[in-house]
């Protein structure tokens, strides 16, 4: 090898130096980006040429720059995304259904059941007095109000899943699409045979936020592309460079809220009762299942309270001696907690009530058997006082609440303990950062110093020829 | 093992969400007193306790209408001590116009014995919170008319005073003052009686009176039994409230000094992590390199 020949290899030596500074350097300044791979630069040496007497090396070149990644890891991270995020969507919603039914710091159903069976015990002490007719009649109204007031609260909750339903599907179908676009720039970029670890944080980034809101499987290809599909029921979200869309569409047989569709052999399929993963699949649980169970439990007590106090209202005696009319009433085409109203008559015309068991005034039988139904085990709520059942329903999501919260807590430790050993293969660690750079610095500077001594040797061979 | 940036920030992070959850709901009971502010600290607990407050506000409702069913028996014994008392009174003026006195002076008699039977026709109208108690449970109807004619009906005013138990309140103005003895009839054959100068019409008139006298006693007995049962019912209300209070305390009252030790202990751990974050995360090998 000649002066210029090693000159050569000082350059090449220099440049890749050059490189690996860069790497670092890129390394350095992302150490705090969320998602970002650290980048390992390899280095070989180059190719030796045949010498005299054996083979001498060209110095050193850049073999590969690529990301450090532990498949494993990542689809792991993925799916335990997918469950904190689904856990994240039910604790929410549990503790919206809780606010509105907890009776715990404020008065709610349970209080006005309470309320009414005081006003018809005192009543029954005086059923005459038109005072205590009234008060039994608003504390009634109260009951109707509450339960009224319970369910709508409910069904409103009802109605801000089901919206965000609709912004997550919209955002499940927007990093779908940047994924298949994604897919095709990366294979454009990697045609040449270098890794696009940039554009590969990108969508990594991407998958995990599809997986933060919908349970997939993920798996990249030998092309490099990242292939999605829904977990639940294997449907392509992303093929290559083609994302499948989901779809919020509003159905008739939810009362309007919305079924999440996607289109299968041209044909749209409701997926919402099998999506149960991702933020996604907690919400559509949450709206679908969580919120109906505690409005359906309130219905139960609705219409048994109606049913009882009713059949002994009907068989009592109003003040002028009449036989009783319903005391509550419902209104068709809704559940019987969001239609239960007092009857307007009565509430109009105190004295309608029925407290009698006999024509007589001074009768109080009615008024106390109503009173009376506080202490009753009703077949229709499965053998249970109103309070007793009223009180499991609330145990129960106050339950499901706490159950969800220590699930979620749990979950949110094994993420941060994935995350770590993510970070174990993938995170920038500034100490090792420091250890290369200053490496490759001291590498950096002895191929300058190289470059200097050659150039030096070259001067003094020129020199010669000089003073010749 | 490689720790990178972040990690260990991140776990600290964690640990600091968690330190600060369980405070928060720490602070939440100390505050409140409670241990249970909400169905998500204890499902099975908060359903107990709706059970109880439920157990308690009805045995606060059967106190009320003990304490009105108590009010009710006390106005009709004051009213029977007061027909006893007329009786009496009655009975010693039959005794004055047996006693050989002449036509005026038992007319005088009549005059005072028809006062009487007057007084008590006003006793049968007696009312508690304007309800005639006499009158069974026509108690918007005075019980008797001016001929002494019971007008009220046998109907039974009931008062539930503890679970499964109720009690009737009322006494019937038509046993007690009109079957057996017609005590109002009574009034009116003596002051017949003494007019006409009938002597065994008085006699008579007179037994019918004495006879009273028991008849009445008997309704008073009956209200003091019932008075007390109502104060019987009071005394096991009582005690199951007390009862009731110290299962609420147990199941939802904070352990202060628990939660006390928990909060301080939550603190130090806060306070700890967060002097870590500050002095260990953020050092590295660039703090020492030249």
């Amino acid at each position: 090898m000649d002066l210029f020949g090693a000159l050569e290899l000082g350059k090449r030596s220099l440049l890749t130096y050059q490189s690996a500074l860069n790497v670092t350097g890129q390394n350095i300044a992302n150490v705090g980006t969320e998602g970002f791979t650290r980048r390992r630069i390899d280095l070989q040496p180059g190719f030796s040429q045949p010498v005299r007497g054996g083979f001498l090396g060209t110095g050193v070149d850049v073999a590969r720059i690529a990301s450090v990644r532990d498949s494993m890891v990542e689809r792991q991270l993925r799916g335990e995304t997918a469950r904190s995020g689904f856990l994240d969507s039910r604790h929410g919603a549990l503790r919206g259904v809780l606010a509105a039914v907890d009776e715990s710091s404020s008065p709610g159903v349970g209080a006005a059941l309470s309320a009414m069976f005081d006003a018809f015990s005192a009543l029954a002490t005086q059923p005459e007095n038109p005072a205590l007719r009234r008060t039994a009649v608003e504390a009634g109204n109260r009951v109707a109000q509450k339960l009224n007031e319970t369910w709508n609260r409910l069904d409103g909750q009802r109605a801000d899943l089901d919206a965000q339903i609709e912004i997550l599907a919209a955002g499940a179908n927007d990093l779908t699409t940047r994924i298949a676009s994604l897919n095709k720039q990366i294979a454009i970029q990697e045609s040449g045979g270098r890794e696009a670890s940039d554009l590969r944080d990108v969508r990594d980034r991407a998958v995990s936020e599809l997986a933060r809101i919908v349970d997939i499987t993920a798996f990249e290809d030998q092309r490099g592309n990242v292939q999605i599909s829904l977990a639940s029921t294997g449907d392509p979200l992303v093929s290559t460079d083609t994302a499948t869309a989901l779809s919020a569409v509003p159905d008739p047989a939810r009362n309007g809220l919305a079924a999440v569709t996607l289109v299968r052999a041209g044909v749209a399929v409701d997926l919402s009762p099998r999506l149960r993963g991702g933020r996604l699949g907690g919400l559509l649980e949450a709206r679908d299942d969580v919120v109906t169970a505690s409005q359906a439990d309130l219905d139960l007590l609705a219409s048994s309270i109606m049913s009882e106090v009713n059949t002994l209202h009907r068989a009592g005696f109003d003040l002028s001696g009449a036989a009783g009319l319903d005391l509550f009433t419902s209104a068709a085409g809704v559940g019987a907690a969001a239609g239960i109203t007092l009857n307007a008559g009565i509430l109009a015309d105190p004295t309608l009530l029925a407290a009698a068991a006999t024509p007589s005034p001074g009768d109080s039988g009615t008024a106390i058997a109503i009173s009376e139904l506080r202490k009753t085990r009703l077949a229709g709520l499965g053998s249970a006082t109103p309070a007793t059942f009223l009180g499991a329903a609330v145990g129960r999501v106050g339950f499901e609440t706490a159950g969800t919260e220590a699930s979620l807590a749990a979950q949110q430790d094994l993420l941060i303990s994935l995350q770590a050993r993510r970070d174990e293969v993938s995170g920038v660690s500034l100490d090792e950062e420091a250890v290369r750079l200053s490496q490759y610095q001291a590498a950096y500077t002895a191929a300058a110093r190289f470059i200097q001594t050659i150039d030096e040797l070259t001067q003094v061979a020129l020199s010669l020829g000089a003073s010749r | 093992m490689r720790i990178a940036f972040g990690t260990f920030q991140r776990g600290l992070l964690n640990t600091l969400g968690n330190i600060g959850t369980a405070l928060a709901r720490s602070t939440a009971h100390l505050s409140s007193g409670r241990r249970i502010t909400s169905a998500s600290d204890d499902g099975s607990g908060s359903a107990h306790v709706a059970v109880v407050r439920e157990d308690l506000t009805r045995i606060d409702a059967r106190r009320r209408t003990i304490d009105i069913a108590r009010g009710f028996l006390g106005a009709t014994d004051a009213a029977l001590e007061s027909a006893q008392d007329l009786i009496r009174s009655g009975i010693v003026e039959g005794v004055k116009g047996l006693s050989g006195t002449n036509a005026s002076v038992r007319a005088e008699i009549a005059v005072q014995v028809d006062s009487l039977r007057e007084q008590m026709l006003r006793n049968t109208r007696t009312q508690y919170q304007d309800r005639y108690v006499f009158a069974g449970t026509a108690t918007l109807t005075d019980p008797f008319d001016a001929g002494g004619n019971y007008l009220g009906n046998a109907g039974t005013m009931q008062a539930a005073i503890d679970d499964q138990l109720t009690l009737a309140v009322n006494l019937s103005g038509d046993a007690i003052f009109k079957n057996g003895v017609d005590i109002l009839g009574a009034f009116e054959n003596m002051s017949v009686a003494l007019r006409a100068g009938d002597e065994p019409g008085m006699r008579a008139a007179q037994d019918e009176l004495v006879k009273a006298v028991d008849q009445i006693a008997s309704g008073r007995v009956q209200a003091g039994v019932r008075m007390q049962a109502l104060d019987a019912a009071e005394l096991s209300l009582l005690a199951r409230e007390a009862a009731l209070r110290g299962e609420l305390s147990r199941v939802e009252d904070a352990d202060i000094p628990a939660e006390v030790t928990s909060a301080a202990r939550l603190q130090t751990a806060s306070q700890a992590t967060m002097t870590i974050l500050a002095r260990v995360g953020n050092r590295n090998l660039f703090d020492f390199l030249a």
